[in-house]
């Protein structure tokens, strides 16, 4: 097999999965998620072949195919990875076999629609990770959009249409933002002269007006925002953890949330490079306080899940601030950073519904009557909290290295904000594990249960204690994703005296 | 000129209307004790008859105007003829679904009759043309919208529609007479000649004429504001003539917008085209406001449909190839999810289908995932998100507006998905997140239905994801108007 096929047989095997799930009986629900299991497995499997057959010391996108889609509206079908794709695509996949596990015992109505919405999803998300067209990427992620509303709608609390229904529209309202852009950069290249593409590399290249990229680059940004809950249009994250299984949960926050980030990193930077570099102080300071602001928030927060939103709205902002630092230590921090959260808070999600199918997510005490269970919260606990050997360490270190060339005060504040969403999380787990037990039941885990969290926990080490073989993957790609904002920082030292 | 030269290249027309002489025959004379279906099917084998003639002339690429110029035979009116074609076909299989038992026949001659006057309309290039043939199609449906006495709502849909239809048809005329007064003809060429030599002066009269047509046409189309009979008419009327007036009047009236404006008034384009922006933007925002409330699912669609007529005329505003490429994909687009839901509308509705609210699909999903599916696709194609057909026009109309540096067009297009997605995900909730209700909805699954409802959702997906060819087809037609 030719290594430029994978990146569609990456999209492809979860959409005939989805297909397939939807042919089978209804009734058979065991077949159902075992069947859905294999897909995600293959899936996974294809996506660690993928990792082993790339080469990190190529620059820029490799595995590359390119088909004419849309030829009228100059679309293609453009499909690659670089090393950012590459990781969010495993993580996408490790995660999507998480879900499915995780709601073995939680979903037990409509199991044959749960897990065709689930995989739909999956070949979406990876088909927006690996598009290397802009408006491949914009339609991916819209079609995502669709399973995510079911998912959220479907099989939840009391409270989640409503909660469905923000996300869905809050997020359209980000899409609005993006497509005007996009459409916008395909009638602005009718003026230059050259093909018209909505290829990344070629809108690199182009060179558009100062105040044209301004706007494009406000529009999209708050585009991402949106989709990633960037502080200050956060507020749709909190409704939704409240209300989602663990399934959605996981489906948001660890890859939805990437999405939106992904974009960032793969549209605002290379694109408007030049504008990026006047506004980053800006950004620096949005993304400084996105961390404080999420910290504090869930220090107030009581609910865990709530908590849990909080505490990734302040990881969101501290990815933002690694990217805003226009530093190839900071770019690579941020995606380090991205990739560990998505596995960490999948952890403590997965736990979150491990209590809320017993029936003990206000208990205290309970590390008496669940001792294993409480273990491995604390593991992940101190997981997100960022300890050495943890993923999250090398992220928020590497960010941090990365973005002190923008003044001191500036990392000063995400460590603050970051010490208070650990010291949140470890509060409210003193007040899970220890005091009087009240829950009930024993809410011991099961080894499907154990089986999840300690396959995530291998990820978060394995980066955190060997973090230079993610690293070296991704370098030469962020240098790839750098390169014309360095040119241009090289161009204005040049040009002064 | 040879009139019988001129003739010839009329034969879909020609079929249409002796089919239409045909069918009265049939139901009054030959088969005055059939039941209607019989009729039907030989209506249904006419439509396909004059589609497949049509289909024959569009490749022949004629481009020729008989009868002394007052009528078009080219690719636009051709595309157009096969476009009003393919939605009577729909509606016949949505009235063979309608009428399973004895109703008399006289529906489906009157359904020819209003097509035949539809297929006049969009290949006019003379005013009065036009409104012969718009009269003729406002008549007919003046006639089938009365046509089933069974809801109480018909006689008030029926007396309204003839009254507004009036009223527009006043509008057209006067405008009519103040263009004559002006250029002294109403042919389209004639018009574009003088306002040629004229030198984009600006003359009052041929304006306010320009005004009057316009403010008809809009009325015709149920374009906000002249939108006000659209709802109440669609309540009243049976399920295949509601899918009727939201299809044929709206396309009609922009392929008469497109020849006349586009390519009649083109000299005093800087004059319309606010206009036609701002009525643009009324009937889209408008449309979706008032369809946010809504409850009542004839009237829920009727909104949504007097929306859809907005896209069309945002991209005639924009007064550029990609507009009219982009405004009658958004028509084609917009007749195929008016097929799909108003199948649906016939499959799952009470007994007495005007009383169908939107809380009766409550758990749809868990009694017919399939044709929840389906459902949601078509919400889609509405809300103008990918992957159906919605979304690609939707980006041919952005860009085009966005050519013609109208920003405020763009952001409007853009915004309006919001709305749109908030009715579509009223539907989803009630589809997919709601309990059935204690007297759920009986799904009458006919076949006719169902081949419509899968012919559009089909076409819907196929559009979505591989647009090229259609849009070749579009821009190689829409020469004409340019």
């Amino acid at each position: 097999m030719n290594a430029h096929h994978i990146p569609t047989l990456l999209i492809i095997v979860p959409l005939a999965g989805a297909i397939l799930v939807m042919a089978l009986p209804r009734g058979r629900e065991e077949l159902l998620r075992w069947v859905s299991l294999a897909i995600g497995l293959l899936e996974l499997t294809i996506a660690a072949f993928a990792y082993s057959v790339f080469d990190g010391a190529i620059y820029g996108p490799q595995m590359e195919y390119r088909r004419s889609w849309i030829a009228e509206l100059g679309i293609e079908y453009h499909v690659g990875m670089d090393g950012v794709s590459l990781l969010l695509v495993v993580t996408t996949a490790l995660l999507l076999i998480t879900a499915l596990l995780a709601s073995w015992d939680e979903v037990q109505y409509r199991v044959k629609e749960f897990s065709a919405t689930l995989l739909a999803l999956a070949a979406a998300a990876v088909g927006a990770l690996v598009a290397l067209d802009m408006a491949m990427f914009f339609i991916c992620t819209e079609i995502a959009l669709l399973p995510l509303f079911l998912l959220l709608g479907v099989w939840g609390g009391d409270g989640r249409v409503f909660a469905a229904v923000k996300f869905a529209l809050s997020n359209l309202a980000g899409s609005t933002l993006i497509l005007a852009a996009i459409v916008y950069l395909g009638v602005l290249q009718i003026d230059l002269d050259g093909p018209r593409s909505f290829a990344f590399a070629h809108l690199a290249k182009l060179s558009l007006a100062p105040q044209a990229e301004f706007w494009l680059l406000v529009g999209m940004l708050i585009g991402f925002a949106m989709k990633a809950a960037l502080f200050p249009l956060h507020s749709w994250l909190a409704d939704l953890h409240r209300q989602a299984n663990t399934a959605s949960s996981i489906a948001v926050n660890g890859i939805w949330l990437n999405l939106g980030l992904y974009g960032i990193l793969r549209v605002c930077l290379p694109l408007f490079s030049e504008t990026v570099q006047q506004i980053d102080q800006y950004l620096v300071l949005l993304a400084v306080v996105a961390t404080v602001y999420g910290g504090m928030l869930a220090w107030s927060a009581a609910e865990l899940p709530r908590l849990l939103a909080f505490v990734s709205i302040g990881q969101v902002g501290f990815v933002t601030l690694g990217f805003a630092s226009l530093t190839v230590s900071g770019v690579s921090g941020g995606v380090v950073h991205m990739v560990s959260r998505a596995l960490v808070m999948t952890g403590l999600f997965v736990i979150v519904g491990i209590l809320r199918v017993r029936g003990l997510t206000e208990a205290t005490g309970l590390s008496k009557k669940s001792p294993w269970t409480c273990g491995v919260l604390l593991v992940f606990t101190i997981a997100a909290v960022g300890v050495p050997g943890s993923s999250l360490f090398v992220g928020a270190f590497t960010v941090m290295a990365g973005a002190l060339h923008h003044g001191v005060w500036y990392v000063f504040g995400a460590i603050v904000g970051l010490l208070l969403a650990a010291a949140s999380l470890l509060r409210r787990y003193q007040q899970l594990a220890f005091g009087t037990a009240t829950g009930d039941t024993s809410g011991n885990l099961k080894s499907r249960e154990l089986a999840v969290l300690v396959s995530l926990l291998l990820g978060v080490l394995w980066i955190g204690l060997k973090p230079q073989t993610a690293l070296d993957k991704i370098v030469y790609s962020i240098e790839h994703v750098l390169v014309d904002v360095d040119s241009h920082a090289s161009a204005k030292q040049a040009g002064e005296p | 000129m040879n009139l019988a030269a001129d003739w010839s290249f009329l034969f879909p027309e020609v079929v249409v209307a002796l089919a239409a002489i045909l069918l009265f025959l049939l139901d009054a004379v030959f088969w005055p004790r059939r039941s209607s279906r019989s009729i039907g099917y030989v209506c249904l084998c006419a439509s396909l008859i004059a589609l497949c003639l049509e289909l024959n002339e569009w490749n022949q690429e004629i481009n020729i105007a008989p009868f002394g110029g007052m009528y078009a035979r080219d690719a636009f009116s051709s595309f157009f003829h096969i476009f009003l074609l393919g939605a009577t076909v729909l509606t016949v299989l949505l009235a063979l679904q309608h009428f399973s038992d004895g109703y008399r026949g006289e529906f489906f001659p009157f359904l020819m009759v209003a097509i035949l006057g539809a297929m006049v309309t969009v290949a006019a290039t003379n005013l009065v043309l036009a409104f012969v043939g718009l009269e003729l199609v406002t008549l007919t449906l003046c006639v089938l919208s009365a046509y089933c006495r069974g809801s109480g709502y018909v006689s008030e849909s029926s007396a309204k529609f003839f009254v507004l239809g009036v009223l527009g048809s006043g509008f057209i005329l006067y405008g009519g007479g103040l263009i004559y007064g002006a250029v002294g003809s109403l042919g389209l060429k004639e018009l574009s000649l003088h306002l040629l030599a004229a030198d984009g002066m600006d003359d009052p009269l041929l304006l306010a004429g320009a005004g009057f047509l316009l403010a008809g046409l809009c009325s015709k189309a149920a374009v906000v504001p002249f939108h006000a009979w659209a709802p109440d008419v669609r309540q009243g009327v049976i399920v295949p003539v509601a899918c009727f007036f939201s299809i044929v009047p709206g396309a009609a009236v922009i392929a008469v917008l497109m020849r006349f404006f586009l390519y009649g008034f083109e000299h005093v384009a800087d004059q319309w085209v606010p206009v036609m922006a701002c009525l643009a933007i009324a009937t889209i925002v408008g449309g979706y406001l008032l369809a946010l409330n809504q409850r009542n699912l004839k009237r829920l669609l009727a909104y949504v449909f007097v929306a859809q007529v907005g896209f069309a005329l945002i991209g005639t505003a924009a007064a550029n190839t990609q507009g009219v490429v982009g405004a009658v994909f958004q028509i084609c687009v917009s007749g195929m999810t008016a097929g799909g839901c108003y199948a649906l509308l016939a499959m799952c509705s009470r007994a007495n289908e005007d009383e169908t609210e939107i809380g009766d699909y409550a758990g749809l999903a868990h009694q017919h995932p399939a044709i929840a599916l389906i459902f949601v696709l078509l919400l889609l194609a509405l809300a103008g998100l990918p992957p159906a057909a919605g979304f690609i026009g939707r980006f041919l109309l952005m860009g085009a507006v966005a050519q013609a540096g109208q920003p405020i067009l763009v952001a409007v297009t853009a915004g309006v998905v919001l709305l749109s997605a908030f009715v579509a995900c009223r539907f989803a909730v009630y589809i997919y997140m709601r309990p059935a209700p204690p007297n759920p909805l009986v799904v009458k699954i006919t076949p006719e239905a169902m081949a419509v409802l899968l012919l559009t959702a089909l076409c819907t997906l196929a559009l979505g994801l591989f647009p090229d060819m259609f849009i070749g087809i579009i821009r190689s037609s829409v020469v004409a108007v340019m």
